[in-house]
């Protein structure tokens, strides 16, 4: 289903979807940089002629996965001086949250974190009352930035239809198109029409733009088997690697965390946060580490993305959203390495 | 450092002050100034027991990161007491800490904190009234400063729990 | 300065075998970037470039690429201060790195001016602490960042928790910023790198002026002189409040 909402009559329609939603979506700052948060907290300046929404596709710096994974979460706490009262494990509240202006590869990266937080016998209770009744809606991204490669680990547009709804820019309006049962009923508002064939023929073009993005020359090669244990490239791209943790804690799709106990004044919170592969405490034992070399920590990371989760969830792990691409201080950037392990034939 | 991070807060468990009262961490070369302590103690000096001590084998000991910590956790003052120039235990740790705590306490402004917050010169085992005026001149000061309202206060807020906090305040 | 320049020293310099690898910029995967480039043959110099998107403080790699023989640098005039600091340090030996000099033409960003009142100063940093993910790419870039363990990853004692948050973050600048002390070259990579924009030179610029101040030192000057913060001379600023 899809329906037409006019730029004046966009903000209106937001404002009354948060009514019902805890929305969340990607903001213009008041120094204009874009940002992905929670919308209710701008500040009341922000707010009043119209939600300043950035949808187009400026790349906000932290991915939606912030909240679904915060930063650090606390897993439970006890008062020491009371140690017969049972922990206390605090859950994401009952209200559904919306995920507004959602680029397609950040949609994908929550499909990715759904496979590793809830398939199978490990669901995580903290991300499930997250994810619980979330809304996700996207957005269609009008220019390809330098670092973007979508396309070439997946189908962008088929990511978009994957979720409730989709908002796609035409210009002098915004077509919303309804995929999901919930999708229509935030189309049910009096703020929006049926679009023109006009407009349905602009929406068209401007999926049709996204799903041209020229695909690199890894695309369509990359089988399970193509990244190899003892490949020389892991030691070539680790040689420049810094061994900063940008690349993870900036990726949509990473998922791994730590878990750590601390009291303060006699109360004890077990909290999990950010973890990354590229650094050698990652999973380091009493009497091991598995990843003593930068080397093997730059095979990790990809090696999860691409040959890992594939094999696991039979999903690529990596959405081409170019976040690490564009942010890593040395420029050590993974289409290439990608392009130099695929198979050239 | 934990250890007596554990013993800071039994002690303040019990205390519990009503009025509000700043709280120095001293830390203490065990040579001169800690034996001066002592002999302030069993002299029966007064002076204010805003302090808690933690006792270092030399002021050379002293990392200018327990003092950061110190303050992380919301202590309103710091104190490092040494032995003076000249006499140190270790012939010249005092001289080593004496370059850090100098440039610490210069670099404090720059972060925000009041230079009178951290306080750091010498005391010997037999200067037992030095020390209790020493304490006594920092806690005026640090009541005159008032509450040290921490680290991560950004528009009014306190992001982040102290350690040294609330009971007595 | 010439392109040409640079890549014939480095020739020579693979050469005659006097190094095993320069460190240089060579274009990176966008026009407007370069990446960190490892040259081990003479007939790999002409990848070399010098342009304005050579930023990265090419130090950061000199001690581990020193482990396999001599190594080279490209560096500017505070990318060379690393590598004196380095030698003081004793993680560099000095007959196993060259440097090769270019003129530091860089466009730094200005710098935001620290507040006047302290209050104003601390909610400064408090509000850019607030936006650390604790990626520590401060830390992995700069080169003074030479310990084995930093004192965030210990368990025990624990200095920070990996925690979101200013409090943590605070703690964790700080003390990178005061382990700087007499180490800094002021080559703002720790700024440059930072991907939610932490002004993080700033700390360690405020501490160089105060070494400066109070010992006359300046970091990375001399190769022979000792770290500032391992020396002293007994007649060093005192605290001196009771007398001697």
């Amino acid at each position: 289903m899809d329906k037409i909402v006019t730029k004046d009559n966009m903000a209106a329609w937001l404002r009354s979807l948060r009514e019902k939603y805890e929305m969340i979506g990607p903001v213009k700052r008041p120094d204009g940089a874009p940002e992905f948060r929670d919308i209710d907290m701008m500040p009341p300046g922000i707010i009043p002629g119209g939600i300043e929404v950035a949808l187009d596709n400026a790349a906000w710096l932290m991915p939606p996965k912030d909240y679904l994974l915060p930063p650090t979460e606390t897993l439970f706490t006890y008062d020491e001086k009371d140690q017969a009262e049972p922990l206390k494990v605090p859950l994401a509240g009952d209200k559904p949250r919306l995920l507004l202006g959602l680029r397609a590869c950040d949609a994908r990266a929550i499909r990715v974190l759904d496979h590793v937080y809830l398939d199978g016998a490990f669901a995580d209770p903290y991300y499930a009352a997250r994810r619980k009744g979330m809304v996700m809606v996207g957005n269609v991204c009008d220019e390809a930035r330098w670092s973007c490669f979508c396309t070439s680990v997946g189908e962008p547009v088929e990511w978009l239809k994957d979720l409730d709804a989709v908002i796609t820019d035409i210009g002098a309006g915004f077509v919303v198109t309804a995929n999901t049962p919930v999708g229509e009923s935030l189309l049910d508002s009096s703020y929006l029409s049926d679009p023109s064939d006009q407009q349905m023929n602009l929406k068209v073009a401007a999926w049709d733009k996204l799903a041209a993005i020229p695909k690199r020359p890894f695309a369509d090669k990359l089988a399970k088997d193509f990244l190899a244990w003892d490949d020389p490239i892991w030691e070539k791209y680790a040689r420049k690697c810094l061994g900063c943790g940008i690349c993870s804690y900036l990726c949509p799709s990473c998922s791994c965390f730590d878990i750590q106990d601390e009291r303060v004044a006699g109360q004890i919170e077990r909290f999990r946060c950010r973890d990354t592969c590229q650094t050698c405490y990652f999973t380091l034992m009493p009497s091991h580490n598995p990843r003593p070399e930068k080397k093997m920590r730059m095979r990790q990371r990809l090696s999860h993305k691409f040959k890992y989760q594939p094999e696991q969830f039979d999903i690529i792990g990596c959405t081409g959203c170019g976040r690490c691409v564009e942010l890593c201080p040395v420029n050590l950037d993974i289409r290439q390495a990608l392009a130099e392990v695929t198979p050239n034939e | 450092m934990s250890e007596e991070t554990t013993t800071i807060e039994q002690q303040t468990e019990e205390q519990k002050p009503k009025v509000w009262k700043p709280r120095i961490l001293g830390i203490l070369c065990n040579w001169c100034s800690y034996a001066g302590a002592d002999l302030a103690g069993s002299s029966r000096l007064q002076y204010p027991p805003n302090v808690r001590i933690i006792r270092v084998p030399c002021s050379g000991r002293v990392n200018p990161q327990y003092i950061f910590k110190a303050f992380q956790r919301g202590f309103e003052g710091v104190l490092v007491l040494g032995c003076h120039p000249g006499d140190c235990h270790y012939a010249k740790g005092n001289y080593y800490a004496r370059r850090r705590l100098m440039l610490l306490k210069k670099f404090l402004p720059s972060l925000g904190i009041e230079p009178e917050r951290f306080h750091f010169e010498w005391v010997s085992a037999s200067e037992g009234i030095i020390f209790a005026e020493v304490i006594a001149k920092m806690t005026k000061k640090l009541e005159d400063l008032g509450p040290f309202s921490g680290v991560s206060v950004v528009q009014g807020v306190t992001q982040i729990n102290t350690d040294a906090e609330d009971e007595h305040r | 300065m010439d392109i040409q320049e640079i890549r014939n020293k480095a020739k020579r310099l693979l050469e005659s075998g006097e190094v095993k690898v320069v460190v240089g910029y060579e274009r990176g995967s966008t026009e407007s970037k370069s990446t960190p480039a490892f040259i081990e043959s003479p007939d790999d110099v002409d990848r070399l470039i010098w342009d304005a998107t050579c930023v990265n403080n090419l130090a950061a790699y000199a001690i581990q690429e020193a482990k396999n023989g001599g190594v080279a640098i490209i560096a500017r005039d505070c990318d060379a201060r690393s590598i004196v600091m380095l030698v003081q340090e004793h993680q560099l030996d000095k007959d196993a790195v060259r440097v090769i000099e270019v003129p530091d033409e860089t466009q730094w960003a200005d710098d935001p001016a620290l507040p006047e009142s302290l209050e104003e100063r601390r909610a400064f940093w408090a509000k850019e602490f607030e936006k650390c993910t604790r990626c520590y790419a401060c830390r992995q870039a700069c080169p003074g960042c030479f310990c084995n363990t930093c004192f965030i990853d210990r368990i025990v004692p624990r200095w920070a928790a990996k925690r979101a948050g200013a409090s943590d973050a605070w703690m964790f600048h700080v003390t990178r910023a005061m382990h700087q002390a007499g180490r800094c070259g002021d080559c703002r990579e720790c700024s440059r790198v930072c991907p939610v924009g932490i002004p993080v030179h700033l700390l360690a610029r405020e501490i160089e002026t105060f070494v400066g101040e109070l010992f006359d030192y300046k970091a990375g000057m001399d190769m022979d002189a000792d770290p500032v913060l391992g020396t002293f001379t007994p007649e060093d600023p005192d605290p001196n409040e009771h007398g001697g």
